[in-house]
């Protein structure tokens, strides 16, 4: 953390002190003037990485109260710099600080313009910090910390006046809800601590007059709880002289007791009631302060700088830690993997130990599989033709007229339909449902084309041969198994076709053919 | 807070370095994700690989019998001379042992060259796998139960499996005075499969 400088401006002089967890310590003393300027700048060029804070302490301040329209964003923005360019001359010390909304259907804010009415006397202090490139963090006045003092030394009200005695004089801040209202700054008449402690006490009353004049303070608010930060040596006087009335109510406390409160640890002893307040700007760095960003300038760069750098390494420590998290992650599953990988080995081990007891085979056991599948499709689908010249014999056996000339056999997977290349009729339609109308998927089926002649019958005698044709499709049928698929006659009998024959003649040696297709199923 | 657009090179140093601490961070993150999933899928291979082993060394005693149910088949196929290499010279001494044991009439064969068995439902098994020599035969027969002997004496033979996939029967027109006398009445036409065991070349 870089060293912190505090600077009290006041309208005789600029005391430089510098602070370091709870102790203050007086640097150098600079006249209010053009010829202390450059020992100044020596003395903010020995520090220059320090962050500077400037007390100011003059009697030049204004606080002005005032109602606006409720507005928000730009527009807010663009009606405050209007405002206070209304009222101030130099807007690069200027606050507004907003003190809350009226309560009715308009809403208007409550705006505290404050600024100090002669920025010339400190405007050359400002610009010898710039040119030193100093980081000014603000510039801050009693007021400004009356709320955040009133916090240190355990005050716990909202509303409030505070009474101190700076080298600059006797201040009078009064804070309202946490925030500052007014404050003015005075001389304390009076020869011994005892008259100016009843001095203290009769401004306080006035104030308290014009405040409820003013109405900051309601008649009916109650009384108003009054800190008085006095001498420590003059503790008693104060005390008998700010007796708390109904509209007041006194809390008098030394210096020393309230630095206590405060923390701060040590401070030189010629310091007033101004140690208080720069100890309180130094430990607590208030948010509201009047310098504008021109004279923040090297402040920003330097929190921009430091903002860049730790978002940076945050960033990046977030990642690296996640990363962290992702790596143990990593190690716990090669971890798991490794033991399923030991696992399997062993498994594998145990498992071709046991192999080694089983019976030698002449190939991989896979292939042995395999050939025995094929194997055994083999075997279903090798049959000779016996069994279908058996049926064949005990179909003929019903019609002896006819008599074969041809038999085609054949193992397949499709069973035949038709006579390739022939005119077939279609065989008479069978009593029972054909057994193989729809083959199935893997079905290996015998399949037979007859070629005979029918003996008993002349060439012409249609009605006698398609009789003994069907009388011996019906045979077959009835075998078991067999599917008659189409039956080629001698002659064609649909009405689209000629016919021509002869009746009465003598039997002639023209013989009538027929062919039969059919197939019986191979049982797996 | 605002920052002039002159005082943004004062900046550069440390966007800069906030930059490459952000991509640092962010290339340590990519890469222990990397690692991680890379990790998990090894893990998950590791895992299916071991389960698998429990799961083969579960069934070791199935495959066990199943080895010897196979075995037996395998006996089988050995027992029909299919182990064996096919003997072509064998094979034609039985064709002419049986032909001279039935008493047939001419035999005429054609053995093709040997190619692997592509009959439905039979799928290539591997190393060891099923080939077959188609054989035509084309023979005169007194009745059409020397053709069955035949196939029968042929299988019996223990050459090689015998497929028959097709035959064909004819009738040979003889007059009246030949119908009882000791000549052909049929002629057959028949294709066999020689089917034999053989180590296929991969």
């Amino acid at each position: 953390m870089p060293a912190k400088r505090l600077l009290y401006f006041s309208s005789t002089q600029l005391t430089a002190f510098a602070w370091n967890a709870g102790t203050l310590t007086q640097d150098a003393v600079f006249a209010n003037g053009e010829e202390a300027l450059p020992e100044f700048g020596k003395y903010v060029a020995r520090a220059p990485r320090a962050l500077y804070y400037l007390l100011v302490d003059i009697v030049e301040e204004d606080f002005h109260q005032e109602l606006i329209p409720f507005v928000r964003g730009g527009d807010r923005r663009t009606l405050l710099d209007r405002k206070l360019a209304q009222r101030y001359r130099d807007l690069s010390l200027a606050l507004t600080v907003s003190l809350g909304y009226e309560t009715g259907p308009r809403r208007e804010e409550n705006i505290l313009f404050t600024s100090f009415t002669n920025t010339q006397q400190l405007q050359p202090w400002l610009t010898m910090l710039s040119s030193q490139k100093a980081r000014v963090v603000g510039v801050y006045s009693p007021p400004l910390l009356a709320a955040a003092v009133g916090k240190r030394i355990g005050f716990a009200q909202k509303r409030f006046l505070l009474v101190s005695r700076q080298q600059a004089g006797m201040r009078q801040s009064f804070v309202d809800d946490g925030q500052i209202r007014f404050s003015r700054l005075g001389h304390i008449e009076g020869e011994d601590m005892a008259q100016r402690a009843l001095a203290v006490a009769a401004e306080t009353g006035r104030l308290q007059q014009y405040l409820t004049n003013m109405r900051m303070l309601a008649r009916d608010g109650g009384a108003l709880d009054v800190i008085v930060i006095a001498p420590d040596d003059a503790l008693a006087q104060f005390k008998a002289a700010c007796v708390s009335t109904p509209q007041i109510n006194y809390n008098v406390l030394g210096i020393g007791e309230a630095c206590k409160r405060a923390g701060l640890k040590a401070a030189p002893e010629d310091l007033l009631a101004e140690r208080l307040f720069l100890h309180t700007l130094a430990a607590s760095q208030p948010s509201q302060q009047f310098a504008d960003d021109g004279h923040r300038r090297y402040f920003n760069l330097w929190r921009a700088r430091v903002a860049s750098y730790a978002t940076g390494a945050a960033i990046c420590t977030f990642c690296v830690l996640l990363a962290a998290l992702r790596l143990l992650d990593y190690y716990n599953v090669q971890e798991q993997a490794s033991t399923d990988l030991q696992q399997e080995r062993r498994l594998n081990d145990q498992y071709t130990r046991l192999q080694a007891q089983f019976q030698k085979t002449p190939t991989s056991t896979d292939n042995l599989k395999a050939l025995v599948k094929n194997y055994i499709a083999l075997e279903k689908q090798s049959i000779t033709p016996d069994k279908m010249f058996v049926e064949l014999s005990k179909a003929l056996a019903v019609v002896p007229q006819i008599e074969l000339e041809r038999i085609e056999w054949q193992i397949g997977a499709e069973p035949r339909r038709a006579v390739d290349g022939a005119q077939a009729a279609k065989a008479p339609p069978a009593p029972a449902a054909p057994a193989a109308a729809k083959t199935e998927e893997g079905q290996i089926f015998e399949i037979v084309q007859l070629s005979g002649r029918v003996n008993a019958a002349q060439a012409s005698d249609f009605r006698n041969i398609t009789l003994l044709v069907n009388q011996f499709v019906a045979a077959l049928r009835a075998r078991p198994g067999v599917e008659v698929t189409s039956t080629q006659l001698p002659f064609d009998l649909t009405a689209e076709k000629s016919i021509a024959g002869d009746i009465g003649a003598a039997r002639e040696t023209e013989v009538p053919r027929f062919t039969i297709v059919f197939n019986k199923r191979v049982e797996s | 807070m605002k920052i002039a657009r002159e005082d943004f090179k004062h900046l550069r140093l440390p966007l800069f370095a906030a930059t490459l601490l952000i991509a640092m961070g962010a290339a340590c993150l990519v890469v222990s994700e990397t690692w991680l999933i890379d990790a998990r899928k090894a893990r998950d291979a590791a895992k299916n690989s071991s389960a698998q082993a429990q799961k083969r060394l579960d069934q070791v005693s199935e495959e066990e019998r199943e080895i010897k149910e196979n075995m037996l088949w395998y006996a089988r196929m050995a027992s029909r001379g299919m182990v064996d290499q096919e003997n072509r010279l064998d094979l034609i001494d039985s064709i002419a042992k049986i032909k001279t044991a039935r008493k047939l009439f001419e035999i005429r064969y054609n053995i093709e060259a040997q190619r692997p068995l592509a009959y439905p439902g039979i799928s290539p098994a591997g190393a060891m796998d099923l080939v077959s020599s188609r054989m035509k035969l084309d023979m005169q027969l007194l009745h059409e139960e020397d053709l069955l002997k035949f196939l029968s004496d042929l299988n019996a033979a223990a050459l090689s499996h015998v497929s028959v996939r097709r035959c064909t029967l004819d009738r040979i027109e003889r007059g009246p005075a030949q119908a009882l006398s000791a000549v052909p009445h049929l002629s057959s036409s028949c294709e066999v499969d020689l089917v034999v065991v053989k180590q296929v070349k991969s």
